[in-house]
């Protein structure tokens, strides 16, 4: 990389980070990306960028921010707090009206991710019933002023991230099976006892379609993140929580009617993901999954059709990721880096907005 | 990176003032670095914590056939040792403590769901909880293996340890239990020590090493220790006391020890921090830091963890919990964004905390 450019690229976007960004919505460019961050005062927002990676508008959060829910069609979206955090900020993609923040009910938390129902008028959530200890679907409704008005089981503990499949019913649901409670701080209370699964369930009935739990030599693996290729797999990336280095594999997949597997590792690829990922996105076109290995600092690209780990690239606290187009995502990092690179290693560009900390999803807006 | 391009621009334009300050700040060895946090703070603390947990089975054994005064003051005496040796190395959450599920089985805690009580209340009547032993105990769950397990049967008012047939149940479990812990704190001590073992590890670097491939990244995951030491003591030990709404207790409140819990934590962590030695990296402006982190030290070692002030503080006032809390996490911001990167032992934002 040229230093020059890289130079001024960094200086650009440092004087555009520090100064209000809003107006931008006027006549500027529009937003393509969104994510949460740690801003350079040690504040925490939710960030709009443009396609260069520039910040178009800032929404100030009171915690840090997690996951953001996108409803594509009417441009609403919800940014989610951080587990055990409580909040969720509502808002306008096309717009820069005031967001709506509502809470979580008493005796519930969010865990960071949630999903709009097919004409947005819902969102469901994943949350925490905190006394009991298991996972809840919250379901609010977006007309209400994002009243909830109903609740769906996980039907597991700790569920982390939930999608909506391509059939619009059906929810598949990440149960990470660790079990935390907002008076422990983040400390995970059951490793013991952990049963992490992967659950089918009807969005309207809560009626559980399929759920797919690991054998005993997985079961330390916490499903986290999760993503559907076209074929209808649930891609997933999970976290470790047994003895270091021991993970049986991180990545895998399953369906409704095909059990969970890992995908197949390659030597050359670099294995060594330091037993977690952060967050995974499959690309347009649906052939390639991105994870992503912030402790290990890489991105790891897997063949949804073979499975096979095919690639690994370098990026150090990477963790968000979108995809773009076939084989190409959009990466960001904890060190502020935005960038554009393919499965094929090929960096296409990259960008580094001083002193934002990315946090661990990107989102495309459109 | 971002510094050397920083560093780079200063020199171009000819600020003498900065350059010769770049001269005057060290830059750091993340070797040295590594090699003196071990052998002056991590693996002496490690082998007390197996010498203090050694002690157990005997002075718990003795209760158990004596049941007089003398024996309950050197099991009392035994037990706080081991608590607080255990609280000097429990914010080293990485290798070791990672293995085999240790940490939880050394003491499972926090526990806001009651899962030991409850666990321990159905072991009382199970037959066999009579005639238990080492290897009886390392069969059951994590929670019934470790400190805060063997702490309900010292507390216990109903039937304590003693001879005679009505403390036969709890006293086979009290001294196997004792023997499970001294059993794993001799583990961590191994997995630390041995040949090839995680010291072995942090100081051998390289292609060939599963885990650190430059000596900076064993580095880091000392930075990453101290991170998470702060975040222990904020956010698990004092956050939940600050809400009037929660009643939760402190970590082995039983037995009274919840303090000198803390105390042994945060005196730990403080000597973990001045080994680390960050503060050297500084530059002449960043002298605030040193300053800030001076204060904020002696506000988190004046108090008790409880609200109110240890009877050495180097302060005359109480610090209250709330400002303890601000001060930890205040710390924490302060080690992540000026000391780690004055260091160049960044640790990154998700790597160090994510979801």
């Amino acid at each position: 990389m040229s230093l020059s450019r890289r130079s001024l690229m960094l200086n650009s976007i440092a004087l555009l980070a520090t100064r209000a960004v809003s107006p931008a919505f006027a006549a500027g460019p529009e937003p393509r990306f969104v994510s949460a961050s740690r801003n350079a005062d040690g504040t925490f927002s939710l960030i709009m960028l443009s396609a260069e990676g520039r910040i178009l508008r800032d929404i100030p959060l009171s915690a840090r921010g997690h996951d953001i829910a996108i409803h594509a069609q009417s441009g609403r979206a919800v940014a989610f707090a951080r587990r055990p955090g409580d909040f969720a900020v509502a808002f306008e993609t096309r717009s820069d009206s005031e967001p709506i923040v509502f809470t979580a009910p008493e005796g519930r938390h969010f865990f960071g991710h949630g999903a709009f129902s097919p004409d947005g008028h819902l969102l469901y959530a994943t949350e925490n019933n905190i006394a009991a200890g298991v996972g809840v679907v919250g379901i609010y409704d977006v007309g209400g002023g994002y009243k909830k008005i109903g609740e769906h089981q996980s039907y597991g503990v700790g569920p982390h991230e939930l999608i909506l499949l391509s059939d619009g019913k059906t929810l598949a649901i990440a149960n990470g099976g660790i079990d935390t409670s907002p008076e422990a701080g983040r400390e995970n209370l059951n490793l013991d006892a952990m049963q992490p699964s992967l659950a089918f369930v009807d969005r309207e009935t809560g009626a559980l379609r399929q759920q797919h739990v690991f054998t005993r030599d997985a079961q330390r693996l916490s499903i986290r993140h999760i993503a559907a290729d076209r074929a209808g797999q649930v891609w997933f990336g999970g976290q470790w929580e047994g003895d270091p280095g021991a993970a049986p594999g991180l990545i895998g997949c399953a369906s409704l009617d095909r059990a969970l597997s890992f995908a197949v590792p390659d030597a050359s690829a670099g294995d060594d993901l330091k037993d977690y990922i952060g967050s995974v996105a499959i690309s347009d076109d649906g052939r390639t999954l991105a994870a992503s290995a912030p402790k290990a600092g890489r991105i790891v690209y897997v063949d949804t059709v073979t499975s096979r780990i095919t690639a690994c690239s370098v990026l150090r606290d990477a963790c968000g990721l979108a995809p773009l187009a076939a084989e190409t995502f959009v990466e960001t990092s904890g060190f502020g880096v935005f960038r554009y690179a393919t499965s094929g290693l090929q960096v296409l560009s990259e960008v580094d907005l001083e002193g934002i900390a990315f946090d661990n999803h990107l989102r495309r807006l459109a | 990176m971002r510094r050397s391009l920083i560093a780079s621009a200063l020199t171009l334009i000819g600020v003498g003032s900065a350059t010769n300050a770049a001269m005057a700040t060290p830059e750091a060895d993340p070797y040295a670095i590594v090699l003196k946090v071990l052998e002056t703070h991590i693996i002496p603390h490690v082998t007390a914590f197996k010498t203090a947990a050694a002690k157990l089975p005997e002075t718990i054994a003795h209760v158990c056939e004596r049941g007089d005064k003398s024996s309950r003051t050197a099991a009392a005496k035994s037990f706080r040792e081991a608590i607080e040796s255990y609280a000097a190395i429990e914010f080293l959450r990485f290798g070791p403590l990672q293995q085999s599920g240790l940490r939880e089985k050394l003491s499972f805690w926090p526990d806001p769901r009651g899962i030991l009580p409850r666990q321990m209340r159905q072991l009382l009547t199970s037959p066999d909880a009579a005639t238990a032993d080492v290897a009886f105990i390392k069969k059951q769950s994590a929670a019934l293996q470790g400190l805060p397990a063997l702490e309900i049967l010292l507390t216990d008012r109903n039937t304590p340890l003693a001879p005679g047939p009505e403390s036969v149940t709890q006293c086979a479990l009290a001294k196997s239990i004792a023997g499970a812990i001294a059993d794993n704190a001799a583990a961590f001590d191994t997995a630390w020590t041995k040949d090839g073992g995680w010291k072995d590890k942090m100081l051998r670097p390289g292609s060939d090493n599963d885990t650190y491939k430059e000596p900076s990244e064993a580095a880091s995951e000392l930075v990453k220790a101290l991170l998470v030491g702060f975040q222990l003591v904020a956010d698990v030990q004092l956050k939940p006391r600050l809400d009037a709404k929660d009643k939760a207790t402190g970590p082995y409140a039983a037995s009274n020890l919840t303090q000198a819990h803390y105390t042994a934590f945060v005196t730990s962590l403080n000597q973990f921090y001045d080994t680390l030695g960050l503060e050297l990296y500084l530059g002449d402006d960043q002298l605030w830091v040193k300053n800030w982190a001076s204060g904020a030290w002696r506000a988190i070692r004046a108090s008790d963890g409880l609200g109110g002030r240890v009877a050495d503080a180097s302060r005359s006032t109480s610090p209250t919990l709330r400002e303890v809390f601000d001060k930890t996490t205040g710390l924490r911001k302060l080690v992540s964004r000026e000391l780690a990167t004055a260091s160049h032992l960044t640790v990154g934002f998700n790597e160090l905390d994510g979801d």
